[in-house]
């Protein structure tokens, strides 16, 4: 995805029209013009970051703390009942553009916004194989090491079509191999 | 009450209430957390699947997961709602959300993630204990969220822009944050009013799970000091491969997407 064909970056450039409810050298709120309810804001990083694994930890400490006085602000001067702060990250989950970015949804009861889930049952055997392998990759992974921002390229972002063959060097080739493709 | 609240008498419902009416700020924090089923899980009094452990912060498995691979990242200090953490908690806890996506992305074989916080009971809250979900995504699971689209009149939408970035200004001088500049809005003279946290309507502690599930003893306690020098290691390390603040190698993704 190059940065000139992504919407958000024209927003950002200041080549569409948006409405800001918070701006800093890394991040721009702005109100989504097709939210769910009134307030619904979204939170992007200025540069052109498709998925969160990419984003630098810098950053996402800043925009959750952004998200969180934004939220904060819906609620005294909204007087919503609730807010989410909710991500898509990757087609699979939602994401429709390759943007990342944080989504800040008022709420209220009896909104048609549904953002909860039914619980499933998994027996023991695949908890301990899920978690095993979890922690595994959690260990593996560390925080703040170079490769904990590497790209997971096995996310596909939106609307772009991924060459499973692509030759990447190193370990996240076999990420590679699984490349989704995009409809 | 989340023992024996079917047992209780009515007298003694109300006399429990009363007494929760007349708690200080600190004894009702304090009460709350004796009742939380995730302070005792962080606690150790409940077992749970532990993905990752540190001196602030605890990752667990779901066990009514939405998805095989949902985790639930907790602050091991009890609030209720996000605008009670402070903005390092903050950094940190999401810090480790990333890290844990990352992880469901390259462990699970998903295609996608979904993180997700509840800030109230009309926002899905279940339990007392502020979380960020964490739920693997792949096309054909069944999952669905549903955020409908609606067409925002253009006045309203500059009216609500005025109210929250004029409320960002007011609290921009203590957080070091700013609101929007004029590029895109007039700004508003911050004022220096503080306010408190929204009041928000906490769900009840009889619908959190408990059932205790298998101990497992989280191998990656971290010392949150070497933490944050990694973190600083870390920008550091982003500026070298791509200048300014980003972190990623852009010409290896737009490489990759731009495939085909």
């Amino acid at each position: 995805m190059v940065k000139n064909q992504c919407v958000i970056c024209d927003i950002i450039a200041g080549k569409v029209p948006a409405h800001a409810v918070y701006e800093d050298d890394d991040l721009l709120g702005i109100l989504d013009i097709n939210g769910a309810a009134p307030g619904h804001v979204f939170i992007i990083p200025k540069q052109h970051i498709p998925i969160l694994e990419q984003v630098p930890n810098h950053i996402v400490g800043k925009m959750f703390n952004v998200a969180n006085r934004i939220s904060s602000a819906i609620f005294d001067t909204l007087k919503v009942q609730g807010t989410n702060i909710f991500i898509t990250n990757g087609v699979s989950a939602g994401q429709k553009v390759a943007h990342m970015m944080v989504q800040i949804i008022p709420r209220a009861q009896g909104d048609r916004i549904t953002l909860e889930w039914p619980p499933k049952q998994l027996d023991e055997e695949e908890m301990s194989t899920i978690e095993l392998k979890l922690k595994e990759e959690v260990s593996k992974i560390g925080f703040g090491s170079s490769e904990s921002s590497a790209p997971t390229a096995r996310v596909a972002a939106p609307a772009a079509v991924v060459n499973p063959e692509a030759e990447i060097e190193g370990e996240d080739n076999y990420l590679l191999k699984q490349l989704e493709r995009i409809p | 009450m989340a023992e024996g609240g079917s047992q209780m008498s009515p007298e003694q419902v109300e006399e429990m209430q009363e007494k929760i009416k007349n708690m200080s700020h600190e004894e009702l924090r304090e009460f709350q957390k004796q009742q939380c089923i995730f302070c005792h899980i962080i606690s150790g009094k409940v077992q749970s699947r532990k993905i990752y452990e540190d001196e602030n912060v605890l990752a667990i498995l779901d066990i009514n997961p939405a998805n095989p691979g949902h985790v639930l990242v907790l602050p091991k200090e009890h609030y209720a709602i996000m605008p009670q953490l402070s903005n390092e908690e903050i950094s940190h806890v999401f810090m480790i959300v990333k890290t844990i996506s990352n992880a469901c992305l390259r462990a699970l074989g998903v295609t996608g993630t979904n993180i997700i916080v509840q800030n109230g009971v009309a926002a899905g809250q279940k339990a007392q204990h502020f979380m960020v979900h964490v739920i693997p995504c792949q096309d054909g699971d069944g999952l669905r969220f549903e955020v409908p689209q609606r067409q925002m009149k253009e006045d309203d939408l500059e009216k609500v822009r005025k109210q929250i970035a004029t409320h960002m200004g007011k609290k921009s001088e203590d957080s070091g944050l700013q609101a929007a500049s004029k590029k895109y809005v007039k700004v508003e003279k911050p004022a220096a009013k503080v306010q408190e946290p929204p009041e928000i309507v906490f769900p009840r502690e009889k619908e959190l799970p408990s059932q205790p599930v298998e101990v497992a003893e989280s191998e990656t306690v971290e010392d949150p000091d070497e933490e944050v020098e990694d973190l600083e290691e870390d920008s550091g390390d982003d500026e070298d491969d791509d200048r300014g603040r980003g972190g990623v190698n852009l010409d290896d993704i737009s490489k990759i997407l731009g495939n085909g």
